[in-house]
């Protein structure tokens, strides 16, 4: 287990539907973190004595970032009924889900709350690689429960050269740029093919990683070049 | 004739493979007694109050950055036990596996080295992973400090 810290709530933001983003600080020493590492929050009195782990979803300073959580149980209900100046127990971030090169593409496969830590990556990368290439595949429901469908548009806005994304709705059809169904492996490979040494990330469900996992690698993928964080 | 409704232990995703069984029953690289082990890395994952906990230990070739050694020992369930088996062999196998490979080792990949794994004990697998993870980690920053890094 990582040592606890007890974190205070600034800000709960309402997302989509059932998403929240809580924006959390601590005082204390700064220990170095990075996009794509979770924390793993308590609620000992929940039952859950293991706590939950939530990804952070962007990184405002040395000792304050956001988490952002999809409500669908007690442990996630309590935690989004949090208030401003509230504290919390949690560990300090950790966890490998991030590339340690400064020069690959990035290929970002993420299905519904799946797309907390792409928020994270995607804005440190921009800042502290700008010319690096990042696709991100995002797969939902429904076109509402898209999370941070604004941010991706300024994004592309900002960003034309280096950042694209693709939507796929997989329960509702849909028409303009959006496609309906699933994310076909095949347009994970045939976008990714021309750029420089891709590596490729994988975030959802355990079954939505498990499947894309099999799936680049039987499309001839290198096993070495996928990161995968499911959440369970 | 009445039929009787299924329980959870009737569902088929709650049957281990084969392979998993093997690797319960007899697990390969355990360390049981650490007391005269040296390593050249160290992980540490889960916690015992979690009701799983992980220690896995690395030797590398200095020569080749591959792994020559990976022993471990866990508080844990079956699937702990069989997924971090599966993991040690994976890292040792073949000559060993390069520190750079061992980095991006996955769960998925153990997973399907132990022909699948009921989706509720996926952590379990998550676990042998981060303390891998970890052990590399702490090779790396050993090896730094050794070199005045």
């Amino acid at each position: 287990m990582e040592n606890n810290i007890i974190y205070t709530v600034k800000e709960v933001k309402k997302e989509t539907g059932n998403v929240f983003t809580l924006t959390l600080s601590y005082d204390g020493a700064v220990k170095p973190f990075r996009a794509g590492q979770y924390i793993t929050v308590f609620f000992p009195e929940t039952g859950h004595v293991e706590g939950k782990s939530y990804s952070i979803s962007n990184i405002i300073s040395p000792t304050s970032f956001t988490i952002t959580v999809k409500s669908i149980g007690v442990f996630s209900n309590k935690l989004i009924d949090l208030k401003v100046g509230d504290k919390l127990s949690a560990s300090f971030p950790y966890g490998y889900f991030y590339t340690e090169s400064d020069e690959s593409s990035l290929v970002l496969i993420s299905g519904g709350i799946g797309i907390a830590p792409f928020k994270a990556i995607i804005q440190e990368s921009l800042l502290k690689t700008p010319n690096r290439k990042i696709i991100l595949f995002y797969s939902n429901k429904t076109q509402k429960d898209i999370i941070f469908k604004n941010e991706w548009e300024d994004i592309i806005m900002k960003y034309p050269e280096t950042f694209r994304v693709n939507h796929y709705i997989t329960q509702e059809h849909v028409e303009g740029g959006i496609k309906s169904g699933r994310i076909p492996v095949s347009d994970i490979i045939e976008q990714s093919k021309n750029l420089s040494d891709p590596e490729f990330f994988l975030c959802g469900s355990i079954t939505f990683v498990r499947d894309y996992w099999r799936g680049l690698k039987d499309g001839g993928i290198p096993e070495i070049s996928i990161y995968t964080e499911a959440f369970f | 004739m009445n039929k009787i409704p299924p329980t959870t232990c009737d569902v088929t995703d709650w049957l281990y493979s084969d392979i998993v069984k093997d690797h319960f029953f007899n697990p390969r690289n355990l360390l049981l007694d650490d007391k005269d082990y040296v390593a050249d890395g160290l992980g540490v994952a889960g916690s015992p109050l979690c009701g799983d906990m992980m220690v896995v230990w690395i030797n590398v070739d200095k020569e080749t950055n591959k792994i020559t050694e990976c022993k471990w020992r866990t508080f844990g369930c079956a699937s702990a036990i069989a997924s971090t088996s599966m993991m040690s062999v994976m890292a040792t196998e073949n000559g060993g596996m390069a520190i750079a490979t061992a980095k991006r080792m996955t769960p998925e990949s153990i997973i399907d080295r132990l022909g699948g794994l009921p989706d509720r004990k996926y952590h379990c697998s998550v676990l042998g992973h981060e303390a891998l993870r970890k052990a590399v980690t702490d090779y790396e920053e050993n090896l730094n400090e050794k070199n005045g890094k």
